[in-house]
């Protein structure tokens, strides 16, 4: 019998929060997490927080904004920016949205708001759980998506967004903590939002991820359903390393020299999957670096389809 | 390069995360003090490797230098002078205020309200700005000949362009606090009352106590803010003249390269110009390496059963060489032509230790046509 694949757990949530360090491909493992959604019969919104066009780009639509529009069957996308985030979480805590566009635009307030701390984090993650959560009052019913796939922050930025709700919850009295504790709840549930973390199998990548997931789990508290070793070098060399000379000559001496690179990059590769066997939470997944010339749709394919495969280092 | 690290009083090291900026950076400071100069590298990151490369067990705020047992198992002078410091946002800010508040007490009064606490710790782009006061504060001591600052690693290069200006912004928005006075004492009739009404929607969405804390904090602020504003400008004529070079780092990546090229374009026309480029973890040509010292072994045929193996391997690396090749390429095709530019090979293992940062230091140097 097939056991459940990490996939299909991470699905059940309804919001996903994409991180890693910088240029690892959160942006890719995002894309093709959405377009994995949509294939377990989900209805995807695909949100990237600020890539200032780089999921648009991706997507073939450069022309990406704060509003969700369909990108493919079932999925929607939009690249979330803190100014209309803040405008749309004014018009829902003032109603009126004359009264709300002018408090956002008034130039005090924006500057304000901009540098204030937490703020532009708490009003995007409050945007991306207002898309995720079950609507209440006299739209009440499901969600708007079943499922929220967040292109987030890189890790360091990222604890920042995380903490928005904790932050408001923890230091402020008053209205703003009644929806903030709302958001908390919601993100430090387990069966409601997932992170995944991505990871290259480089040192400095892992070490980040070791410390995000550390950090998520405590003092945040979210939960950490999937973990993707993204440009892992796939392995030639595994039985082979015991015949080779130390030296060569002609046009051997490049193919030797390039096997020496390769079977110190796997079995450094080798020690930081163990690293990450170890000391992160979660199922895992590897995806292999492509090694033939490719485009960004390609390498998306390619992603989506180890992904589904979803084998285990 | 080698021109630059030898004349150049500040190194500015900028590039999008996880290009490697931070080693890098690590690698020219050495490179800088072993032409005898009292170096410092100012980093960002925490990281434990880099400090465990430089010998030192921890890095902190205050600069450390690298001690002599580090650098005589690197096989480097022990009269090198290279000190190496983490930066403190918090600590810096700190200090900022204890230094510009105007007397103790006007300082305290600031340090201890709550909502400078959270604004010491997570203004957005503080990171970024309170760098640029640090730069400040070493540069007016004098202490060090060379500066290399390693700049925060954000998803945007750019974001520590940005930063002086946001906290302008944020600090312009004082404005904010005066209308947010709970008994405004001044003010022309008409702006009271736009200031009634914003304050009435303000303490709506954020809660009285909040509002209060927010205008207590910017009154007392109120009078650092041309400081703030003047040593931005310092730092700014600072990083415009000769004295600072601006180096770009950058991987081989379709996506790290577009940044560059808009980094290096947009540094520019803000009167930075970048006087280098590092292409970091560029994949080795093994065809065209030069062979790394003689072996004195005698050659021995490869095995034939590895031979396949063999090929393969190379054939995927040489495809993976030539993709980025082409990339840089056409990168170059588009910077200024006059930018200095070096090629780091992509290294098996990252590195660790101080004689791998060396090594480092001198492939950044190395003259060789990119």
């Amino acid at each position: 019998m097939a056991l459940p694949s990490p996939l299909t757990d991470l699905f059940s949530r309804r919001l996903l929060i994409v991180s890693g360090k910088g240029g690892v491909g959160k942006t890719t493992v995002s894309i093709a997490l959405a377009r994995l959604g949509v294939r377990s019969g989900k209805r995807v919104l695909l949100a990237g927080i600020e890539t200032q066009g780089e999921l648009g780009r991706l997507l073939g639509r450069p022309e990406l904004g704060a509003e969700p529009v369909k990108v493919a069957a079932g999925v929607q996308a939009c690249d979330l920016d803190a100014k209309t985030a803040l405008r749309d979480f004014l018009r829902l805590r003032l109603k009126i949205h004359a009264i709300a566009d002018r408090v956002a635009s008034n130039r005090a307030f924006a500057g304000f708001f901009t540098a204030a701390p937490g703020l532009r984090e708490y009003v995007l993650l409050g945007k991306a759980w207002y898309e995720a959560r079950d609507r209440s009052g006299w739209l009440s019913g499901g969600p708007r998506h079943d499922l929220v796939v967040l292109d987030a922050p890189a890790s360091g930025h990222a604890t920042a967004f995380l903490r928005a709700a904790h932050q408001i919850t923890d230091v402020m009295v008053g209205p703003l903590r009644t929806q903030a504790t709302e958001i908390r709840a919601f993100v430090t549930d387990p069966a409601l939002t997932a992170l995944v973390l991505v990871a290259t199998p480089e040192e400095l990548a892992v070490n980040e991820a070791v410390e995000f997931a550390r950090a998520a789990r405590r003092p945040l508290g979210v939960h950490v359903g999937l973990v993707v070793l993204n440009g892992v070098f796939p392995r030639l060399f595994e039985r082979a390393t015991g015949g080779l000379p130390d030296s060569a000559s002609g046009p051997d001496l490049a193919l030797l020299r390039a096997a020496q690179f390769r079977i110190s990059r796997e079995t450094e590769q080798a020690r930081l999957l163990r690293r990450v066997r170890r000391s992160l939470p979660g199922p895992q997944i590897v995806l292999e670096r492509l090694l033939e010339p490719e485009d960004d749709d390609e390498v998306l394919a390619a992603v989506e389809r180890e992904l589904a495969e979803a084998h285990r280092p | 390069m080698k021109q630059i690290l030898r004349e150049a009083r500040i190194v500015l090291v900028c590039g999008k995360g996880g290009v490697g900026k931070t080693t890098l950076s690590a690698a020219a400071a050495l490179q800088v003090a072993r032409t005898g100069r009292r170096t410092l590298v100012c980093t960002i990151d925490p990281a434990r490797r880099l400090a465990n490369a430089l010998g030192i067990s921890k890095l902190a705020d205050a600069p450390r230098r690298l001690p002599a047992a580090a650098l005589r198992k690197a096989k480097l002078p022990e009269t090198l002078e290279l000190y190496a410091s983490m930066l403190d946002t918090k600590r810096v800010f700190d200090e900022v205020i204890q230094r510009h508040a105007g007397g103790p007490d006007a300082a305290q009064r600031i340090l201890d309200n709550p909502f400078y606490q959270l604004v010491s710790n997570y203004l957005t782009g503080s990171q970024e700005y309170m760098a640029v006061e640090r730069l400040h504060q070493l540069h007016d001591e004098g202490k060090y000949e060379c500066i290399v600052l390693d700049t925060p690693p954000s998803r945007h290069a750019l974001d520590f362009l940005e930063a002086p200006r946001r906290i302008t912004e944020f600090l312009e928005s004082g404005f904010l606090g005066w209308i947010l006075r709970p008994t405004a004492e001044t003010g022309i009739g008409f702006l009271r009352g736009a200031g009634r009404k914003l304050i009435s929607v303000v303490t709506k969405l954020l809660g009285s106590d909040l509002v209060h804390q927010v205008s207590d904090f910017f009154r007392a602020f109120e009078h650092m803010a041309p400081g703030f504003d003047e040593r931005a400008k310092q730092v700014r004529e600072l990083l415009q003249s000769d004295a600072t070079a601006f180096l770009a780092v950058t991987t081989p990546t379709p996506r790290a390269l577009a940044e560059t090229r808009i980094l290096v374009r947009r540094l520019h026309e803000s009167g930075f110009p970048v006087r280098g480029v590092v292409f970091n973890r560029v994949a080795c040509d093994w065809e065209a390496a030069p062979p790394r010292g003689r072996s004195r072994e005698k050659p021995t045929p490869l095995p034939a059963e590895l031979r396949p193996l063999l090929t393969t391997n190379f054939q995927q690396l040489q495809a993976l060489a030539r993709r980025d090749r082409a990339e840089i390429e056409a990168t170059l095709a588009e910077l200024p032509p006059n930018l200095v530019r070096v090629l780091i090979p992509d290294h098996a293992v990252e590195v660790r230790t101080l004689a791998g940062l060396a090594r480092l230091g001198r492939q950044l140097c190395a003259v060789g046509k990119a």
